[in-house]
């Protein structure tokens, strides 16, 4: 795989992934009004991948590589593809910490050398500005009122799994070279100033010592079983009939 | 007792099955929300948002409200800060006698008395302002880009 299809790849399953989790809470969140805006950002994020996979005509259709693909074919951070629990504090605290990661990434990409990839981060930029308006709004607000420890704890757990979403790979360093992308690392720093920004305004503390090695891999295609289990229910309409025309 | 559902989502969760009350701080205020379509338009009552603050009504307002058309500015204002009339004064806006000449009925006509009188006096509006037209004069031309010649017909 080259790297630009890897990169492609790697953000295309990403919110591919986390979309369908996030769509997972479709009628389950705490409230009426948020369970409508936590849906509209799952859709918009499938949308998202689906605009991802439009770039790679060469490899199949976006319902094809969405649908079509094993899950160590997958180029998802682990992150994305955990099993939701009960607990919303975990949810929000993953959504910021994963879109505070994305809306780096994203404003770096508008100035990348590959030029429809440039031009895709403007359009989903304006969409996901509201992904993490509502992210840091939610947990300023939450982190200021009496559920602080429940989002603390959260983010205890959480932490260390969204480092893994800068996991290096071959491909970094290419990506690197050709101008399609900053160096993860470079992306990591940036991440943290904005996370601990958010985290002091919120009265949260960031971990020490965090371990990511657990949660690597996903860039590799090495996953754990919550993502069969996603792929097997995300396909599952698919498969009762491949033939259909929808 | 956990929770089993038709939808594997909610089965997976585990969820204990009770009924607990709910505690105040789960008693939202309401906000009333504005939505405007374009800049120097008035800003449109569109319906209500539950929100525990301004900030999280105007999140949930976006994707209740401006979700589906176009919106450049939205306000949200709490319920219980808008100050209004009792409808036990409902009374007060039936006029005790026959006002109608205060209703704007009239400009309805206007438009069409306009368009009669310049019929009837062979006028239109462009020969009131522009000059006299001549026969020797040739019509203004600009090229607008894309090709497009516009002229001005005299």
């Amino acid at each position: 795989m080259n790297a630009v299809h890897e990169l492609l790849f790697r953000l295309a399953d990403d919110d591919l992934v986390a979309g369908h989790r996030a769509s997972e809470w479709t009628g389950l969140a705490p409230i009426l009004e948020e369970d409508i805006a936590g849906a509209s950002m799952a859709q918009d994020q499938i949308g998202h991948a689906q605009s991802y996979y439009e770039l790679m005509p060469e490899l199949g259709t976006p319902d094809a590589l969405a649908f079509g693909r094993k899950a160590t074919e997958f180029r998802n951070a682990r992150m994305v593809e955990y099993a939701n629990t009960e607990d919303y504090a975990l949810r929000l605290v993953r959504h910021w910490l994963y879109d505070t990661a994305k809306a780096v990434r994203l404003k770096h990409l508008t100035r990348s050398s590959h030029e429809a990839l440039a031009r895709l981060a403007v359009r989903i930029g304006r969409e996901h500005k509201y992904h993490l308006a509502h992210a840091e709004t939610m947990i300023t607000k939450l982190g200021q009122s009496p559920a602080n420890e429940r989002i603390q704890t959260a983010l205890n757990q959480a932490f260390a799994e969204a480092l893994a979403l800068f996991e290096i790979t071959p491909a970094t360093e290419a990506l690197v070279q050709t101008g399609v992308m900053p160096h993860e690392n470079d992306l990591k720093n940036e991440w943290l100033e904005n996370v601990g920004a958010t985290a002091r305004k919120a009265g949260l503390v960031l971990p020490e010592n965090p371990d990511p090695t657990p949660h690597l891999g996903g860039r590799f295609g090495h996953h754990s079983e919550d993502l069969e289990q996603l792929i097997d229910e995300m396909t599952e309409v698919l498969r009762s009939d491949p033939q259909a025309v929808w | 007792m956990k929770i089993q559902s038709l939808d594997p989502r909610v089965s997976r969760l585990d969820l204990p099955e009770l009924h607990r009350p709910q505690s105040e701080s789960e008693q939202w205020d309401t906000y009333e929300v504005f939505h405007q379509q374009a800049r120097g338009e008035q800003h449109r009552h569109v319906g209500v948002v539950h929100a525990p603050d301004p900030e999280t009504a105007v999140l949930f307002a976006k994707e209740q409200y401006a979700r589906r058309s176009r919106c450049v500015n939205l306000w949200v204002v709490r319920t219980a800060d808008v100050f209004v009339t009792d409808y036990a004064d409902a009374d007060m806006f039936e006029p005790a006698f026959d006002k109608n000449y205060r209703e704007s009925f009239g400009y309805k006509n206007t438009r069409a008395l306009v368009d009669k009188f310049k019929a009837e006096n062979g006028a239109n509006d462009d020969s009131n302002t522009s000059p006299p037209p001549s026969s020797s004069e040739t019509p203004k031309r600009t090229k607008i880009a894309g090709g497009v010649v516009v002229g001005k017909k005299s």
